[in-house]
């Protein structure tokens, strides 16, 4: 497993926007000291911005901005790709689909919550819960 | 950009680390080498402050668990495939 870095699905990115627990934020400080990686799919930056408030959309912005975060892109280069993967998984859902292709491309485990853990699992994908 | 000479004591291997990345072409030279390596370190310090700044200070329990997550590698991940 490659350890340079990590992918944050939707939980991980509203514990980020919201400072719900400081975990997640003292992981991208960790990540930054050691040059490591956090990347967010975009699909899942959007939906996590579904769910926050406007100071969590400004933390957010902050962190993608800051380069604490990596955001990776969905467009014509990967969209077939990332669907055909997901179609062959039984995944249904876009954002699913490309957090999950993210991890596997990659090899990171996906930090998530507790709850949301073993959807990932399921997947055969490496997971690290948050508390 | 302005340069300037400087004399710096570095340990064996890392000289050999810069020659040998100048030697594949993926620095042109050990000057260019080093200075990536200290700009790289300096945005990364950079970062760290403007982290610690907005978020911080952390308390332990979060501390440790961003450390935990790097550091016991598969941390709590477990595969079912």
């Amino acid at each position: 497993m490659n350890l340079s870095g990590r992918v944050l699905d939707v939980p991980a990115l509203v514990d980020l926007a919201t400072g719900r627990s400081q975990h997640m934020r003292a992981l991208v400080g960790f990540v930054a000291a050691r040059g490591y990686s956090l990347v967010a799919p975009a699909t899942a930056l959007a939906k996590a911005a579904v769910v926050a408030d406007e100071r969590g959309l400004q933390e957010l912005a902050w962190a993608v901005e800051s380069a604490s975060v990596v955001v990776l892109a969905l467009d014509e280069r990967n969209a077939f790709i990332i669907g055909d993967a997901a179609r062959q998984a039984g995944i249904r859902d876009v954002v699913d689909a490309h957090i999950a292709r993210a991890a596997a491309d990659r090899g990171w485990p996906i930090v998530t919550s507790a709850e949301a853990a073993m959807k990932w699992r399921t997947l055969g994908l490496a997971v690290q819960s948050l508390p | 950009m302005a340069t300037e000479k400087i004399t710096v004591t570095v340990p064996a291997e890392v000289l050999e680390s810069a020659r040998a990345a100048v030697a594949s072409g993926a620095a042109p030279s050990v000057s260019a080498y080093v200075s990536e390596a200290v700009r790289d370190r300096a945005e990364r310090e950079r970062l760290v402050a403007a982290v610690e700044h907005r978020w911080g200070p952390f308390d332990d329990d979060a501390t440790d668990w961003a450390r935990r997550i790097f550091e016991n590698g598969d941390g709590d991940s477990r595969r079912n495939s």
